[in-house]
């Protein structure tokens, strides 16, 4: 009741700028914990996330579009990527946009005029908010738990499926197209491997309908480094759970089970 | 000891009794007579039909006649307020036209619903009288409808309320009549001190760091003593303490605030109460019997703090006003915009991702005429409401029951916030409220939710402001108590499934023939069936009443657009993870030894070495002590279906029972989503069937509860509603816990200053 009857009274006054030089002092402090994931989470930021991630977007991602979030700390300013993860990048916007780009070894080698040279230096960061959900990497121990995340890729055959992965770390790529400087926000992810036999990953289905099972499970290990390690940050769909799930009776064969966390972008 | 004599003089007051006093003292004890007396006439036009001998209100509707009730009130004002109420002289003077105006509109509006109200039953009663023999009740209710809807002119109810006279009275749960001067009075901003701003923040440093009066009070003085030392003529009129402030800035008590019956909860005000020594409850539950006695409970107890004989309620309701509440709502800036954010949205039709997507909100109250439409976003509010009982004190056993509404048209992300949050009544304790005795307290809402309902000015917002009630969720206990329902385990609210007594437990078994039942029950026959229960003459005879025909009569009903069947959800918080997650594993499992301890120790190892993401709740690492998850809250019921279930006890558990988990793990995972389309809402259907199939399969009819029953019923709700993130009681209780702990803080914020 007091209350009511303050805000009325600092609504009277709104045009009093030393109350509310006065006020500020006394701002509540931002939500936190899970109460804060209501917070700055719009429903029309949903919604294009959710047309992401079904792939219903025309244009192809390349990561320099705007999200909704930001990048967090821990950071790195202007690390040098190694080779094997240089010549990656390389490839990728090789693979994102129709022109030709080369690294700086290459152009050195064979100076063609109309290739663009992709520079080596990268702000690295370890963990990145987008819309409510905080996402995590391998890069500081501390957030670990918090790496492990689901994407959708388009397979060879044309379908879409959930590929789960470790993300190593975050970081932003600035390079010049055509004149005009672009910055890439893009995510370097080691994923799993696939267990080949469907019934050991759907190992929990029910009546042998694979969409009845609410965990996967998938090899311990990763797959080795190939182009796919670098996604647009855009196309993170989830994170998930990760815990030990042993099969068999005299055999027993430990797998990684994977739990999806459907709170916050669930579709 | 003074010197000086004085003359006595004989005082003929109550206390005194003719006794020599002094003269100041007769003067005060005079005033004071005087003032007791005025209080209860004050009250005396006010309405009260316990105490009229009849059940008929005075019939003043005439506007002549409410204005002249009007103007009495406005004298006797002033000594009843004293003392109880600060009064508000509204010293702005553009302002004071506009109260008057206000008023004039609102009385005779307000007093011609009541006597509708009362009409209506008696009508009813009418018919029901001359065909006692032919009890031909539906006949007779149809006609009352059609009475209802010719009859629109205030003269011809006169005419029956005069008519009306020896009717048989029915119950009544109307609260008594508050003085309407106090009620419509939106308080003015205008402080008659340049400075005023520094109090403000001071009252606002108190509510930002919770501290204490005392704290606030020497903070005052200090900041006067250190002004006054600055600039002794500026801060002349500094107050001096916080009681002073206080009055400064005009914070008073703006609620109603009722006596309650501890009995019978039958609501009386406060003022008359108090006046009158040994005041006892004249409520008669049964009035249409000869011989009844009144509840004759005492309502006061003496006040030990003050001398004398004074006396003060046992038990007390807060009414918070809620027109306050709406005008301090639109006084904020950008709230209108945000009403009207849900008109842009543009999602295509498969998928639901708010209240706006259910049909309830498209087609309210009916599909010609939809209430909520782009046009009238900023003017037609819809609220939903949640009532529960919680316990605000650790160390004692006190539950104390809460009415909280949410304004639906605001988007989901700040729906929900406390501050968005309206309050519509808070229950006392010390226990919950018995069944149908809720409606003393839902009766002065009711009248405020219909007065809502044709449109109330509210000047912040310089409109006409009507507000619909849409939807309530509570748990299922609240749920029946307020929609006045027969008991869950007896039969459903939603469908005709009645239990099944097979054995010596009352199940929900039995899926064959489930298109014979699963089918909305009849809204104009259960409105029937509720207001012939109030026809009943005995406590014996409503019960046989309530378990025949499942209705109870609740205050709500005057509701007109209100339908107790389909606006009661069920809350997917406490029937799936509370009550079907906790019931599959703790009864069917635990207790049929499918899982034993040696089971349960594997698999709490199991769960240690699973680390979540940061945001969501840890379990407790406490899964095989006691008879196995003991104590788990909502929360952690739902981490331990989403996340932990299947992976911990997969291959402890045989064929049939991996079945039953995978399916309702499924089918929760799908339900929970923020965003749900109609193909995962009819596979969670399926899914949910499948699970309480199952369960009938390999346990018995027997196991099947009201939940596995209700839990069916959700895929409805979630049509109507959108995505159980805008329904479910999570939001307002247990938002992980935070949210349940600032309401109890709010709570005795409100007793605190009121």
């Amino acid at each position: 009741m007091q209350h009511w009857r303050l805000d009325d009274l600092i609504s009277a006054q709104s045009n009093n700028t030393k109350l509310a030089e006065a006020l500020k002092l006394i701002q509540p402090r931002a939500t936190s914990g899970s109460l804060a994931a209501n917070d700055n989470f719009e429903f029309a930021e949903l919604c294009q996330f959710r047309k992401i991630f079904l792939q219903e977007v025309d244009d192809t991602i390349v990561g320099s579009e705007p999200f909704p979030g930001e990048m967090l700390t821990p950071c790195r300013n202007r690390v040098a990527l190694p080779d094997n993860i240089y010549q990656i990048l390389t490839d990728y916007y090789n693979n994102a946009y129709e022109l030709q780009f080369v690294t700086i070894a290459d152009s050195i080698l064979n100076s063609s005029g109309n290739s663009i040279v992709v520079p080596n230096m990268v702000e690295q960061f370890g963990r990145v908010r987008i819309a409510a959900e905080i996402f995590g990497s391998a890069m500081s121990s501390r957030y670990l738990k918090n790496a492990f995340v689901l994407a959708k890729f388009i397979q060879n055959d044309g379908t879409t499926d959930l590929f789960p992965g470790q993300v190593q770390y975050y970081f932003e790529h600035t390079i010049r197209i055509l004149g005009e400087s672009k910055t890439h926000r893009l995510a370097f992810i080691r994923w799993y491997r696939k267990v080949t036999d469907w019934r050991i990953r759907f190992y929990t289905r029910i009546d042998e309908n694979e969409e009845s099972s609410n965990i996967e499970l998938w090899q311990n290990d990763f797959c080795d480094l190939s182009r796919d390690c670098l996604i647009p940050i855009h196309y993170i769909y989830s994170r998930f759970v990760s815990c030990k799930f042993e099969t068999g009776k005299k055999k027993i064969v430990a797998y990684k089970a994977v739990i999806p966390i459907n709170r916050q972008f669930h579709l | 000891m003074s010197t000086k004599t004085r003359n006595k003089v004989r005082c003929d007051c109550k206390t005194c009794n003719g006794r020599l006093v002094d003269e100041r003292t007769r003067n005060k004890h005079a005033e004071l007579e005087n003032r007791l007396a005025s209080r209860v006439s004050g009250f005396e036009p006010a309405n009260n039909p316990l105490f009229s001998n009849s059940s008929i209100t005075n019939p003043s509707a005439t506007p002549d006649q409410s204005n002249i009730t009007n103007t009495t009130l406005d004298v006797d004002y002033g000594p009843v307020i004293e003392g109880s109420e600060s009064r508000n002289l509204p010293n702005d003077a553009n302002y004071e036209p506009v109260f008057v105006d206000f008023e004039q509109h609102n009385i005779p509006q307000k007093k011609r619903r009541r006597q509708n109200q009362f009409r209506e039953t008696e009508v009813i009663l009418d018919d029901q009288h001359n065909e006692v023999s032919n009890s031909s009740s539906g006949e007779s209710f149809d006609r009352s409808v059609n009475k209802d809807e010719s009859e629109s002119d205030i003269p011809s109810d006169n005419d029956d309320l005069f008519l009306s006279d020896n009717e048989i009275p029915v119950e009544q749960f109307t609260a008594p009549d508050y003085d309407s001067n106090s009620e419509s009075e939106y308080p003015d901003t205008n402080i008659r001190f340049a400075d005023s701003w520094i109090l403000v923040w001071l009252f606002k440093y108190q509510a930002r760091f919770r501290l204490s009066d005392v704290a606030i009070d020497a903070l005052i003085k200090f900041f006067q003593q250190v002004l006054k030392d600055a600039d002794q003529a500026r801060f002349e009129k500094f107050p001096s303490s916080a009681y002073t402030a206080r009055k400064l800035l005009q914070f008073g008590k703006r609620s109603k605030i009722y006596a309650v019956c501890p009995s019978c909860n039958t609501l009386y005000s406060t003022a008359k109460v108090v006046a009158e020594e040994g005041f006892k409850c004249t409520h008669i539950e049964f009035p249409m019997r000869s011989k009844t006695k009144p509840c004759g409970m005492e309502l006061t107890i003496p006040n030990p703090l003050t001398y004398q004989d004074k006396r003060r309620p046992k038990l007390l309701f807060p009414l918070p006003n809620l027109k306050i509440q709406i005008n301090s709502l639109y006084q904020r800036p950008g709230f209108e915009q945000q009403l009207q954010k849900w008109i842009n949205r543009n999602i295509d039709e498969e998928l639901m991702a708010d209240i706006f997507d259910g049909k309830i909100w498209k087609i309210f109250p009916s599909e010609s005429a939809p209430f909520f439409t782009p046009e009238t976003a900023d003017r037609h509010l819809g609220i939903m409401i949640n009532l529960d009982w919680f316990q605000p004190f650790e160390s004692s056993v006190y539950s104390c029951g809460a009415i909280y509404g949410v304004i639906c048209n605001l988007s989901r992300e700040v729906r929900f916030r406390k501050e968005n949050m309206l309050t519509l009544g808070l229950l006392p304790g010390p226990n919950e409220v018995k069944l149908h005795k809720i409606n003393h307290y839902l009766s002065p809402i009711v009248d405020e939710l219909l007065e809502f309902w044709n449109g109330v000015e509210i000047p912040a917002a310089g409109k006409n402001i009507r507000l619909a009630l849409i939807c309530c969720s509570n748990d299922i206990p609240a749920a029946r108590k307020l929609c006045g329902h027969i008991s869950a385990s007896v039969s459903c609210h939603r469908c005709y499934k009645r239990a099944n007594s097979s054995g010596n437990k009352l199940n929900f078994g039995g899926f064959d023939d489930m298109d014979d039942w699963f089918i909305e029950r009849n809204l104009e026959e259960h409105r029937q069936n509720a207001e012939n229960w109030r026809l009943c003459k005995s406590e014996e005879e409503r019960k046989s009443h309530v378990s025949s025909t499942l209705a109870r009569w609740t205050e709500l009903l005057r509701l007109p657009y209100f339908n107790p069947i389909r606006y009661l959800v069920v809350d997917p918080m406490h029937c799936l993870f509370l009550g079907i997650a906790r019931w599959i594993i703790k009864k069917l499992w635990i207790d049929g030894n499918k899982i034993t301890k040696r089971d349960l120790e594997k698999m709490e190892k199991r769960a240690k070495t699973i680390t979540l993401p940061a945001n969501i709740g840890r379990l407790p690492n406490k899964i095989a002590t006691g008879e196995g998850f003991s104590g788990f809250t909502a929360d952690q019921w739902k981490t331990f279906i989403l996340i932990y279930a299947i992976p911990l006890m997969w291959d402890l558990l045989a064929k049939p029972d991996q079945k039953i988990l995978g399916n309702f793990a499924r089918a929760c995972s799908l339900l929970v989503g923020r965003i749900i389309n109609y193909n995962a809402l009819n596979e969670a259907h399926e899914r949910l069937l499948k699970v309480a199939t199952l369960i009938e399969e390999n346990y018995g009819p027997e196991m099947i509860t009201p939940n596995l029953h209700l839990c069916l019923h959700i895929a409805d709700c979630c049509r109507d509603y959108g995505p159980l993130y805008s329904f479910w009681c999570y939001s307002f209780e247990r938002m992980n816990g935070i949210l349940g702990k600032l309401l109890c803080k709010c709570f005795i914020y409100y007793i605190y200053y009121y």
